[in-house]
This record gives structure tokens, sequence and C-alpha cells, in this order.
């Protein structure tokens, strides 16, 4: 069946099962860059924003959130225009193989959207469903603080 | 995949909800996060919450005010804006602040939590110890103890409608024993001090939920069943040292 969703500002009508996840819809109909990890909810790779919150696409039903406003990393910023965070996660090195990013992304999205001078710890816990297994997490959290940095500066969000 | 069609509704009036559940195969659509995982093979229809108004959280008369359908992560969030007499939001909140992950707080509701009751849930055992109570509607409505709806959960056909506490000042302790801060809890275990007495709840032993006053602990029968992590000694070992935290910590 196909049913109509919005995402990342556009109406899309995708085609899914009615009992499809969220990320199995997202992915079917070409949104790749939403990252099939776990499908536990426990390692962040398919992390996406629906109304402005992080969450995990692979343990919604993507008929249960038909009519919200769904944003992948790609509504973030894409290859040519790409965010004030994603180039702050390029220059602190903080991207290996990069299969984790776009879930740090929507979560450093989600932090500084709501906070832009975050604590350590408000990091730590914005992070807290992320997981790398390259960098070991000290250049994501340069990345997150530079990012800040920028957002403070006057990074649009 | 579920075994059968899913037929998907969205009533927006609680009445609606229970007619449509009494229809052989509903249940329930909350957050989703268990029965996405789960996929039991007898639902044929899920129920759908989000335009039932269940998203609440208010004070009223003394008296917290919690819709069932109110994720984690906005309780967290909400609570900060309210204005409160007493800290119980802020106990609440920092204890809901332990279960799973911020993206899986944003999914997981209060209600699915104390309906589901499950064994790792950081969301029961402060619920308990502040005494919450739960309306439920079942053709008409009703307020019941959590505790009730956790040991004896009504046969019937019901939804719950709202969870109350008394908003009052109490000082706590919590502490949940995992691998890593980001692992459901194999025990945990939360103490509270509204006036002299230090009421102590415990998920994790061999009862489902055990409910003691600090003073009487040394009397109570408590046993663990040795799990893949951890051994029946070694929880016992730790809750002794959890009471001696708390009675440091609450000054008893």
């Amino acid at each position: 069946m196909y049913k109509n969703f919005k995402i990342n500002g556009k109406k899309i009508e995708l085609r899914l099962e009615n009992d499809s996840t969220l990320l199995k819809a997202l992915r079917d109909n070409g949104f790749t860059e939403v990252k099939n990890g776990c499908e536990e909810g426990q390692c962040g790779a398919c992390m996406v924003l629906i109304d402005g919150r992080p969450v995990n696409s692979c343990q919604i039903f993507a008929i249960s959130v038909q009519g919200k406003e769904i944003t992948t990393v790609k509504g973030i910023g894409r290859v040519g225009f790409p965010s004030f965070i994603q180039e702050a996660y390029v220059d602190a090195g903080a991207v290996q193989c990069g299969f984790c990013t776009p879930g740090f992304i929507i979560s450093t999205y989600a932090l500084l959207k709501k906070n832009p001078n975050p604590s350590e710890e408000e990091i730590l816990e914005a992070l807290d469903g992320n997981l790398c297994r390259c960098t070991g997490y000290e250049k994501i959290l340069d990345a997150v603080r530079l990012a800040a940095k920028r957002a403070r500066e006057g990074g649009r969000l | 995949m579920f075994e059968n069609d899913i037929e998907w509704i969205f009533p927006e009036k609680i009445e609606k909800v229970y007619e449509s559940l009494k229809k052989e195969g509903s249940r329930i659509h909350s957050g989703g996060l268990t029965l996405n995982r789960l996929r039991p093979s007898n639902v044929k229809t899920l129920i759908d919450l989000q335009k039932t108004g269940l998203d609440f959280l208010s004070i009223e008369q003394g008296i917290i005010q919690i819709g069932p359908y109110l994720s984690v992560g906005e309780f967290i969030e909400r609570s900060k804006d309210l204005k409160k007499d007493g800290n119980i939001l802020v106990f609440l909140a920092d204890v809901f602040s332990n279960a799973g992950s911020t993206s899986i707080r944003n999914r997981m509701t209060i209600g699915g939590s104390v309906v589901g009751a499950p064994s790792w849930s950081d969301i029961i055992p402060p619920l308990v110890a502040v005494d919450a109570k739960i309306e439920i509607f079942s053709g008409e409505k009703k307020q019941i103890d959590i505790l009730e709806l956790i040991n004896n959960k009504p046969q019937k056909p019901f939804v719950v409608t709202k969870i109350t506490v008394k908003d009052q000042d109490l000082n706590w302790f919590y502490r949940r024993l995992t691998n890593v801060r980001f692992d459901y809890p194999y025990m945990n275990f939360c103490a509270v001090r509204s006036n002299e007495k230090v009421k102590c709840v415990l998920r994790g032993s061999e009862e489902r939920i055990k409910i003691f006053d600090i003073e009487e602990y040394k009397n109570e029968k408590i046993t663990f069943r040795d799990d893949m992590y951890f051994s029946a000694d070694y929880k016992r070992h730790l809750l002794d040292i959890y009471i001696k935290e708390t009675k440091e910590n609450l000054g008893c």
C-alpha cells in the first residue's frame, strides 16, 4: 500500500506494509542515509527526528508517525550543502567508517537546537543512544563541542 | 512481520478505544516499543492513542496528573516547567532518566511501562514508592493502586486514562544493577523518605516487587535467582550495600 508522509519538509508517498518499521519504510523508498544497524534500538544508526525529537526508526511502526514531521540526516544537510554540524564532524576528524555518523548528527542536532551551550554531562546524555565502533568517541565529543561553539557563533539550525 | 494483516485505528475518545478493545485480537499501541519487538501472533488490530489527548502533565489541587501516552522523555522535559510545591516530579524525572537512552525515552510511554510492568523497568519502582494511583476506564472510570494493576491486572478490556501522584517533598535513593549504563537493570532499588519512615521498593528478587520498611530489612526474607550475569549471592550482597547507602544518604 501507499501512504503519505512528510519527510525533510516534503510530502512524500511511501510504499510500505502496514506493520513496516519506519526504518524499513524509509530505506525501501530510497532514504538509505538512515542506516540499518542492530534493529533493537541500541546502536542509534537508524536515528531520525520525529517532530524534532530523536528516535530509533527501527523501533517505530511507520504508520504510527504518519502526519508527523520526519527528518533524516539529509534534512539537516547534504553533500554540497552541509550544515555546520556535519562540517564540525569532518573538521574534528570524528568520521571513520561513517556508518554511525548520521545517527550522531541527528542526536547532536536535537541537542543543539534545544541548547546551544550544553555541559559535558548534557552532551554525554544526548549521545547515550549512539554507538560507534571505530573512533573511541573522543573525536565525536570534540565534534559536538565544536558544533556547539559554532551554534553559539550564529550557526543556523 | 505480524501473522495477521494489521488494521490500524486512531480513535479520539476513550470510549471508542474501549469499544475497539473488545474486538478479538485488538491491542493498544502507545509507544510501540514492546509490540514492535514481540509482534504477538494474535494481534489483528492496533488502537493508536496519539489522538486521545492522553499526553498531559499537570498539577491540580496538589495532585500530579500524568497522561499515560506521555513519553518518558517529554515527562522529564515538561516536569521542569511545572509550578510545584513538592519535589516528587524532580524525583520521578531523576529516576526515569535512567531508562534506556534519550531516543528510547522519546518513544517509551509512562502508561505502556505501567501496563506492561516489565521486570527491567526503571519506571515502576519509583511510582510504587510514591503510591501512584492508576485511573482506568472499563465502561466506567475507576481508580486503583499501582500495585493492584501490576499484581492483579484487570481481566476485562481496560484503558489506563491517568496516573496520579500526590505532590509532596521527599528524599530519595535509587540504584540499578547493570553491566553498562545503557542496559536494562537486572535489579533496581528505590527508597523514599517522606517522614520518619523509609519505604524501600525492590525489583529483581524472586518476588516480582518487594516492598519493605528499612527498619524491617533484617527480618525480611528476600531471595534472588542466579542469572546469566549476576549470581544470587552477588545480588544479595549488593542489596546489603544499597541498604547501608540508603541509611547514610537518607539519615536513618
